[in-house]
């Protein structure tokens, strides 16, 4: 039986993967900001599919990593896929300059806290060649644009600590890495905005999501067809490029 | 969260024909992300649900489990909020009446109130206004639904070929004690040449199946939000004729009995979503009204005499018993039949409804508000005799009204 930390499980993918990893049997630590979120989804789960999990809320701007560990550790006393997940992003006001708190939660929130917990496990994903490190990054972080500058220069941070992971892991024999570059999915963030390419599904993002469990794929693009969009993005030539609004 | 100044209102998958789920310049509450199962006992035989849980996600949840809820609405995506706030009925009125009478408890929240356990002992006031009270008491957040046991996984169902209206209702009146489920579907889309209303009656009882392990969650295509693709409007009064002519023939092909997944049973709707676009971007409306049965006879004669007057084309006619139900607020529940149409959204059809408005009246039918667009607040108070109970008890409940929709303001609630 495969245990789970889903980090930012309570909404959009993570809910996603909470419930299809529920449903194919993984014993799940789920955590998120809001506790109110987490009860009913616990229950849901399982009631639904029999599953055991166990959650806890905090607020990842201020996360207590090791503590975060220790609680996993007694839940599941393992551990083999880590999911982080949780992001958010203010694409009205990510644009210029903003308030310095906003800075540091954008930063804490997408980044810091991703690289604290992944730091915290990373002993024990080196000792468990079935683990899996995943982490979700962004389309937005792939070339640096007027929109999105802090959540953007987050998760390419965040991008390049998993590079990193990748590498270091490979040499200890662990866990595989999978980090992904979301492309617009169907979720909160995006609920009613107008969007230029088509959003898909938290639900389709999941199945994928979980069949690469195993697999050393590095960073990888999600849904696979924004490969071609960012390539373009990246080599447009500046001139071109320094008069695209977006 | 809600701001008081401006019109709240819940919504669930927005699939009501009558904009119930939001109102110009209001707020609207999505509570699709709300669907998690919150409590489960099989012996004892209740489910707790966030109520934007829905219909087809509980029925993937508990027909593996040998239960069901004891009245089901015809598409799996409508929510457990939608059925409580509209009291809906499903295809065995006669049976079990409506969705309501199965709710044990609910959770509501309110801003002058708090947060609400509601039931028939605990604010029962809150729990009697909130069960077809169109989401106008507040936000329901959570219920407690009464199970029942499923019979079986599968439905044996029958094709009886009807040659007129008259005969449908006669019919149905002599089979409703012999069907689990149970409805007529009728062609009255030439109305100025044929008014016969020949078609067919659907009659289903519960066959023990093969029992289930598991069920995906079953699959819902409709989506109100948004889209602006351009509809064809296909359905009119040259080919819906040649529509139904094939639809009925199609039934008809199959008389049976033959057994067939109780879920292709339960939610017809399920696979034919390009109905409701073939009516075009005007769209259609339904008239659904409940008639007292002894006020058939006199009605009938007097129904195709306006049809024929008008000629506008009826797509789609439906007849189903409602038993032992009881007149409450604006319910959509008694006892009669209770007698559909669906029609393309123009200016003749308008004038059709408009008439059959008044024969209804006439007669003692009541119209489901819940179905029908339409539906003037005038005639509202004329067919439901505790329209301004209601209007006067949900005034007493929340002074402020701060909950309203498109479908009360246009009955004036």
């Amino acid at each position: 039986m495969r245990r789970s930390l889903i980090v930012g499980a309570s909404a959009g993918l993570g809910r996603a993967l909470a419930e299809q990893m529920a449903e194919v049997g993984h014993t799940l630590f789920l955590v998120a900001s809001d506790g109110q979120d987490l009860a009913p989804l616990a229950a849901d789960l399982s009631i639904r599919f029999n599953a055991k999990v166990t959650w806890m809320a905090t607020d990842l701007a201020r996360v207590d990593a090791a503590a975060l560990r220790d609680r996993v550790m007694a839940a599941l006393g393992g551990l083999d896929d880590l999911m982080l997940v949780a992001g958010f992003s203010d694409l009205a006001r990510d644009r210029g300059p903003v308030p310095p708190e906003m800075v540091e939660r954008l930063v804490a929130v997408n980044m810091t806290s991703a690289l604290l917990i992944a730091n915290a496990f990373l002993g024990d994903l080196a000792t468990n060649p079935r683990a899996n490190l995943v982490g979700m990054g962004s389309v937005a972080a792939v070339r640096g644009r007027r929109s999105n500058m802090v959540y953007g220069a987050a998760k390419r941070g965040l991008e390049g600590y998993f590079e990193s992971c990748r590498h270091w892991l490979a040499g200890e024999g662990g866990a595989k890495v999978q980090f992904y570059r979301l492309g617009f999915l169907s979720t909160s963030l995006t609920f009613g905005q107008r969007l230029p390419f088509p959003a898909l599904s938290a639900e389709k993002a999941a199945h994928t999501v979980i069949a690469n469990l195993g697999r050393d794929l590095g960073a990888c693009y999600l849904p696979w067809w924004w490969r071609g969009i960012m390539t373009l993005l990246a080599h447009m030539p500046w001139a071109i490029f320094r008069r695209l609004d977006i | 969260m809600l701001r008081p100044e401006e019109a709240t209102i819940a919504r669930g998958s927005g699939l009501s024909y009558v904009g119930a789920s939001f109102a110009q310049g209001g707020t609207s509450i999505g509570m699709g992300r709300f669907d998690r199962i919150l409590g489960f006992d099989s012996a004892q035989g209740w489910i707790e649900v966030e109520v934007g849980c829905t219909v087809g996600k509980l029925y993937s949840f508990l027909a593996p489990r040998g239960l069901r809820l004891p009245v089901q609405p015809g598409y799996p995506t409508i929510t457990i909020g939608g059925c409580i706030a509209g009291n809906v009925h499903g295809k065995n009125h006669m049976r079990e009446g409506v969705f309501g009478r199965h709710v044990l408890s609910l959770r509501l929240r309110h801003p002058d109130h708090g947060i609400l356990e509601c039931s028939e002992t605990d604010n029962a006031e809150a729990f009697d206004l909130t069960i077809g009270g169109l989401g106008l008491t507040g936000i329901i957040l959570s219920a407690r639904l009464a199970l029942m046991p499923l019979e079986g996984t599968e439905v044996s169902e029958e094709h009886l070929p009807i040659a007129s209206l008259e005969e449908a209702f006669a019919e149905i009146a002599r089979l409703k004690d012999q069907a689990d489920m149970l409805y007529a579907w009728l062609d009255l889309s030439r109305p100025s040449h044929d008014t016969r209303g020949n078609g067919f009656i659907t009659l289903a009882r519960t066959a023990p199946g093969v029992p289930l392990s598991s069920m995906p969650t079953l699959p819902g295509r409709l989506d109100p939000s948004g889209s602006e693709i351009k509809r064809l409007p296909l359905f009119r009064a040259q080919t819906l004729p040649w529509v139904n002519r094939v639809y009925r023939a199609q039934a008809l092909r199959h008389r049976g009995p033959r057994r067939i997944p109780l879920a292709d049973f339960l939610f017809p709707a399920m696979g034919k979503e390009s109905y409701f676009h073939f009516f075009g971007n005007a769209g259609f409306f339904e008239q659904q009204v409940l008639l007292p049965a002894d006020a058939v006879a006199s009605y009938l004669p007097d129904f195709r005499r306006i049809l024929a007057r008008h000629g506008a084309p009826v797509a789609l006619t439906t007849l189903k018993a409602f038993d032992g139900g009881r007149n409450h607020l604006l319910h959509y529940d008694g006892e009669g039949f209770s007698f559909s149409i669906d029609l393309p959204d123009t200016p003749e059809s308008r004038a059709l409804a408009a008439e059959l408005d008044e024969l209804n009246c006439s007669v003692g039918g009541k119209t489901c508000v819940i179905k029908d667009g339409r539906l003037s607040a005038a005639t509202a108070r004329r067919q439901f005799p505790d329209y301004d109970q209601f209007r006067a008890r949900l005034a007493a409940f929340d002074p402020r009204r701060l909950f309203a929709s498109e479908l009360s303001r246009r009955l004036d609630l």
